[in-house]
């Protein structure tokens, strides 16, 4: 009983230009369990598809049901972490912080802290920050903290709004670890994000948004062969540009082929002559 | 030319941002700064620009000392910081780049002069006339580039400046920065990016207030002691060279060194 | 019009002064006075309504607030000192248009006027007391001003996405604690905000060499 998108559509003002539809009629089911990713330049509407499908926002046109049930009443089964969520930290400490999902959801404060300690392990943040206060944490630390919260409620659904931003590698390892471990347990992630290179080995699914309408939505190969992949204003990582040169070359390789691979490959195509020029 | 001897630093919370770093930056030179987080970069930064000055140690600019005369650093070494939201200080264009010359007190007309110079540097001329708040993430940070150029410094310091931008943006901002290389500023790019670093004449790595690396970006990559310690995996593209045996990428793969 | 600033700025203090102190009598006069104002600026109508539409629920309270405690004439409710008169209707209607007249001939002048030149006609204006004290006040509040005007959206912008962010965690509004509760979960890190982004403009300013010249 998944999420469920149709005919979803959603108009907004933009400024005195007038209206700017930013989705444009998408149909789309995330199932439970999945891992999937929706990529598209800045303006795509990825955001707005993302509060969609969690029920945050209610879309201009068509209905979104999670498991069944129609969006905005689905409290709790659909969680959204937006962009740069440690913004949202205002508690005293970081467990009354992420505590607060689950006290808004009605339960009692010895229940709720057990919840959010459950919660701050299951994303690797370390018991001794829950005690201090979210301006002691570091950024990437409050990161953690904040996405705690979001799972605190323990949905089913998890929408992120690109997480990894603005995070060092090693951050960056740290909450992709989190989020595949989540994934593991059960929890769909859909992930909005610019950052196609990190993402690529753990989603199983992409979906591409070009002007509000979906352009891609399946597997990360489909990058190598589809024909108008540059159009789509997508930062290619290096494998996968080097894959679909190599493709045009009648040379196929796998879209998440290493470097010793493609080394191979291009190494191959020189000897028969044609030069990967 | 930036010189940093035995610069250390530490803020009021008594934690040592800086400890006894030296340093050089040549005009010209195009320097990559790694490190995690925490690690000074971002004070490093503001030393070179005279936003600070060093506890102990000196740090010289083009032969002023900044404690002497911490405008002098000001004027030559530009800034630009992380996140483009935060360094607009004017409505529109033409007003957030005149920001910088004004304060310098030049005359009118050599302000407006600066203004269409630099923002003709980063290709946005056309968007002279426009509100800051209409543009793109990217076009925000290319404004504060600007913004720092018609200041017409020698080096150009500037700390992730690609990190909150999406791939449009940052290809954008990239093209722009590899662009300045023509005018002989010296870059200073602090980044996480480490394709981006791949690029660098010279990669610096900073580790809690230390340089524990100073050296050609294939060096530091090749160092996988030194990657582990700061948690830093080396670019595909360095792998994919290493295991072509090739020490400069051509064909396909040429295109991300402009 | 592209008068100087300098001109238009005279012209706005002028002009507040008397639709804030002539009498009621005067509001007809004031009003057509303040319209042609803005229609000599050239400022557009549509863009100056947009202006005032967020200013408006402040105005209706502060008249609503004047209706019960200022008054003449005949009690209708309530007791002094709160009560409701005929006079105090017309004392809140016109203190409503008052400021109305006022923010709309302010708004006009900063529709058709550039930042930077409005900020030097605020600097000019105050150099007297620059020399006055020796320091950089002018340029200072001018500075203030045009940050101000670029902050306002900025701000806008961050409380909708913490509203969104703490409403995603299921914060309610029903209820006095709840709304306590709720008000502070999204205040509290809009003003931390809000003061991260002040300090870093400060910086970035400071590095663009501001206030060298002194």
């Amino acid at each position: 009983m998944p999420v469920i998108a149709t005919g979803v559509s959603h108009v907004y003002r933009r400024g005195e230009a007038g209206e700017a539809r930013a989705r444009d009629h998408i149909d789309i089911v995330i199932e439970r369990g999945e891992f999937a990713r929706i990529a598209g330049a800045a303006g795509s509407g990825k955001t707005t598809l993302l509060q969609s499908l969690c029920g945050l926002q209610r879309p201009t046109e068509g209905r979104v049901a999670i498991d069944g049930i129609e969006a905005p009443k689905a409290r709790g089964a659909a969680a959204m972490a937006i962009q740069f969520p440690e913004r949202a930290l205002f508690a005293d400490t970081i467990l009354e912080d992420v505590a607060f999902g689950p006290t808004n959801m009605g339960l009692p404060k010895e229940e709720a802290e057990l919840c959010a300690i459950e919660s701050a392990g299951a994303v690797g943040l370390e018991e001794e920050l829950l005690a201090r206060k979210p301006a002691e944490l570091s950024h990437g630390q409050r990161r953690l903290a904040a996405l705690a919260g979001v799972i605190a409620v323990k949905p089913r659904y998890l929408f992120l709004d690109e997480p990894t931003a603005g995070l060092d590698p090693r951050m960056r390892g740290r909450v992709i670890r989190a989020l595949v471990e989540l994934n593991r347990a059960g929890m769909a992630i859909v992930v909005a994000s610019h950052d196609l290179e990190h993402f690529l080995g753990v989603c199983g699914r992409l979906i591409v948004l070009e002007r509000g309408s979906i352009a891609i939505d399946g597997k990360p190969d489909e990058l190598v062969t589809r024909e108008d992949v540059e159009s789509l204003g997508l930062a290619l990582p290096l494998s996968i540009a080097a894959a679909r040169h190599l493709s045009r070359r009648g040379v196929n390789v796998p879209w998440n082929a290493g470097p010793e691979e493609l080394a191979e490959h291009v190494r191959r195509m020189e000897h028969e002559g044609a030069r990967p020029g | 030319m930036i010189a940093l001897r035995d610069v250390t630093f530490s803020y009021k919370k008594g934690r040592r941002a800086l400890d006894r770093i030296s340093l050089k930056i040549d005009k010209g030179e195009h320097v990559a700064v790694i490190g995690p987080n925490a690690s000074g970069k971002t004070t490093l930064a503001m030393i070179m620009n005279a936003l600070l000055v060093p506890d102990s140690g000196d740090c010289i600019v083009d032969g002023v000392n900044t404690r002497d005369d911490a405008v002098h650093a000001r004027k030559a070494v530009g800034l630009v910081f992380q996140d483009p939201e935060s360094q607009v200080v004017a409505r529109h264009v033409r007003d957030d780049v005149a920001f910088g010359p004004t304060n310098l007190g030049l005359p009118t007309g050599e302000v407006e002069e600066r203004v269409y110079g630099s923002l003709g540097a980063v290709g946005m001329e056309s968007l002279v006339d426009r509100e800051v708040s209409g543009l793109s993430g990217g076009q925000k940070q290319l404004l504060a580039i600007a913004g720092v150029l018609a200041m017409r410094p020698s080096y150009i310091v500037m700390d992730e400046p690609t990190s909150l931008l999406d791939g449009k943006g940052k290809e954008t901002v990239d093209d722009a920065i590899a662009g300045l290389k023509k005018y002989g500023i010296g870059i200073v790019r602090i980044t996480h990016d480490m394709p981006e670093a791949l690029c660098a004449d010279r990669a610096v790595v900073l580790d809690g207030g230390r340089i524990i690396a100073d050296a050609l970006p294939e060096m530091v990559f090749s160092d996988r002691a030194l990657l582990d310690g700061i948690g830093v995996e080396p670019p595909y593209a360095f792998k994919l060279m290493r295991a072509l045996g090739r020490d400069i990428l051509t064909g396909e793969v040429s295109h991300i060194c402009r | 019009m592209k008068a100087p600033a300098r001109v238009k700025l005279a012209l706005l203090a002028l002009l507040s002064i008397a639709v804030m102190t002539f009498p009621a009598l005067w509001l007809l006069p004031m009003a057509i006075a303040v319209l042609t104002f803005i229609a000599v600026l050239g400022a557009s109508p549509v863009r100056l309504y947009r202006m005032l539409l967020p200013a408006m629920p402040f105005i209706v309270a502060i008249s609503a607030l004047q209706v019960f405690l200022q008054g003449s004439g005949a009690v209708i409710a309530g007791h002094w000192p709160i009560s409701v008169t005929a006079g105090g209707f017309t004392i809140a209607f016109t203190s409503a248009a008052r400021i109305t007249l006022l923010y709309l001939a302010g708004s006009a002048v900063t529709a058709t006027t550039g930042e930077n030149e409005l900020a030097g006609a605020i600097e000019g204006a105050l150099r007297p007391v620059d020399r006055l004290t020796g320091r950089g006040v002018g340029r200072d509040i001018s500075t203030m001003m045009v940050l101000a005007l670029a902050f306002i959206p900025m701000v806008r912008e961050e409380y909708l996405s913490i509203k969104m962010a703490q409403e995603a965690r299921g914060v309610r509004y029903t209820g006095l604690i709840d709304a306590l509760k709720s008000t502070y979960a999204i205040v509290v890190p809009l003003l931390y905000s809000l003061y991260r982004r002040a300090d870093d403009i400060a910086l970035a300013m400071e590095a663009r060499c501001y206030g060298i010249k002194r």
